[in-house]
């Protein structure tokens, strides 16, 4: 049986046992693109445990801690021969400051990031475009308040 | 104290000119500069909050085994240079020409995915750089906590993830049990470090079943207590037995990405974020041997600063076993619990866990020496 261990980060697969974690209101959900609808793979996910799974059923993209924290703050994370994208959102957003208060880093600094013309950073509106971003830009990263999970998108660790 | 002499000595050099003759004199060019590997540093002056203070610790006369579970060490690192036994790739599928058992333990090939899904780089590099935090050999200032270690290399992930069997395997593999189809390990660890996380939410028999047999043969099971930001231990760090560890940021708090539960064995240093204060240890990282692609995207093997996880905080409580068992060779896992008030103290708790109580690892030189 497949088991989704993984160093540094706990796959999409966790979600079931740990959605119903109160602790996951009073946080942000760093969340991955994934490749293209398979719709019978998130059926699959919701269906089963984790150890009944396979890796290679899900699609989501694999990153580390240490990259998490290195993408945003401005270095290129390469995934293969693509470069990983990340969905920001502006400095004067409260959940942006939830966010980067995890991380530790300056919403501010990470939005002057982001305006540099050779940035991987994305800058979205609000959170409302966020999946938006993590969809179109894959491979990609971003956050939500709650777990958005779907053929498309799911949390990362 | 060859060993300390040399790392005092490139310590002196971080911070200026060092004349030598007949004794070091250091020119004090940048009082700035920072001691790369601020972990260890034991002066309690400069100390960060959270150094393990290690530095003047002299490995004892045994050399000891520390068995690295992980995506595979690269053999011709300089960090790790003489530093590798021969290890064993426990991934039971092969993928992308790697894997399906064998003595090649060297991690996945440069851009490997499995199938459509994508990894980042920094999974080929993971089991090197956890190796060279355990037993670095200087180059470049990688220095391990403890040089003297030997590290068994197991490759038990790639791309395509991993199985709880095969984990279990590698388990038993390094601490010298048979493992069938698998040759027997002629190098048994008394130190098993897994930089993983991410199984059930309660050890699954399998795997408790593979941890005890470990145990049982002397060997101590070290695991990252895992990023999952403040939520519970999860396989393999939530396994009976098992010395989980936590991550801390330099000045002694626990790191936000790092799990919170009050059956956490211990805290030392993750790296994190850089700190906002005037001081030595402010950048808040674990110096690690890895990989850096050059501008034309050819791979390097380098020294950086940069780790950031409990996978970089477990070898850190590994390599410090194994300098524990350099001079005190007989002791056993079951020793663990009557000693380890000795280097530990105490870490602010987090009021999302009241019943947790954390202790980081400190090691003063005189418990190593009293017990030489």
């Amino acid at each position: 049986m497949k088991v989704m261990f993984k160093p540094l980060r706990l796959g999409v697969v966790l979600i079931a046992s740990l959605a119903a974690q109160a602790s996951w209101a009073d946080s942000v959900v760093w969340s991955c693109s994934r490749s293209e609808p398979q719709p019978e793979v998130f059926e699959k996910l919701r269906a089963y445990r984790i150890e009944d799974l396979s890796a290679k059923d899900d699609d989501g993209i694999v990153i580390t801690l240490s990259d998490l924290y290195n993408a945003y703050g401005g270095q290129t994370i390469n995934m293969g021969r693509a470069a990983l994208t990340v969905c920001t959102l502006p400095s004067n957003d409260p959940i942006q400051g939830a966010a980067m208060e995890l991380l530790g880093y300056s919403p501010k600094d990470v939005e002057a990031v982001a305006q540099l013309a050779t940035s991987k950073l994305v800058l979205v509106p609000t959170i409302h475009r966020m999946q938006k971003c993590i969809v179109e830009n894959h491979p990609a990263i971003g956050f939500f308040e709650n777990v958005v999970e779907n053929a498309r998108v799911g949390p990362c660790f | 104290m060859v060993q300390t002499a040399l790392k005092t000595a490139t310590r002196q050099a971080r911070l200026g000119w060092v004349i030598c003759l007949g004794v070091c004199l250091t020119l004090p060019l940048n009082t700035q500069a920072r001691n790369v590997q601020w972990y260890f540093e034991a002066d309690t002056a400069t100390a960060a909050p959270a150094s393990m203070k290690t530095e003047p610790i002299e490995p004892g006369q045994a050399q000891v085994v520390v068995a690295v579970i992980d995506s595979g060490v690269l053999s011709d690192h300089p960090a790790l240079t003489g530093k590798l036994l021969p290890g064993f790739d426990m991934v039971s599928d092969a993928q992308a020409g790697v894997g399906g058992r064998s003595s090649n333990h060297a991690p996945s090939p440069k851009g490997t995915s499995c199938g459509q899904r994508m990894v980042s780089s920094s999974f080929r590099t993971h089991g090197t750089e956890v190796a060279s935090i355990v037993a670095g050999n200087g180059h470049q200032e990688m220095w391990g906590v403890n040089p003297n270690a030997m590290i068994l290399p197991i490759r038990v992930f790639g791309p395509c993830g991993m199985t709880r069997e095969d984990l279990a395997d590698s388990i038993r593999w390094a601490a010298g049990l048979p493992v069938a189809g698998v040759p027997m390990n002629r190098s048994p660890a008394k130190v098993i470090n897994i930089s993983i996380s991410g199984g059930a939410t309660e050890c699954r028999p399998a795997l408790q079943a593979a941890v005890d047999e470990a145990i049982k043969q002397g060997a101590f099971v070290v695991a990252a207590a895992g990023n999952n930001f403040q939520r519970a231990l999860v396989e393999p760090a939530n396994c009976e037995g098992v010395i989980s560890v936590g991550a801390l940021s330099a000045d002694n708090r626990i790191e936000n990405y790092s799990a919170l539960d009050p059956r956490t064995t211990i805290y030392t240093v993750g790296g994190g974020p850089a700190l906002r204060v005037s001081t030595p240890w402010a950048d808040n990282k674990l110096r690690v041997a890895t990989i850096e692609l050059s501008v034309l995207g050819a791979e390097q093997l380098v020294v950086a600063d940069k780790a950031i996880g409990t996978s970089f905080a477990a070898p850190l409580v590994s390599g410090f076993l194994s300098l524990w068992l350099s001079h005190r060779p007989n002791l056993k896992p079951t020793d663990w619990a009557s000693h380890v008030h000795q280097f530990v103290r105490s870490v602010p708790k987090l009021a999302k866990c009241p019943d947790c109580t954390p202790q980081g690892l400190v090691v003063p030189e005189s418990i190593l020496k009293a017990q030489r």
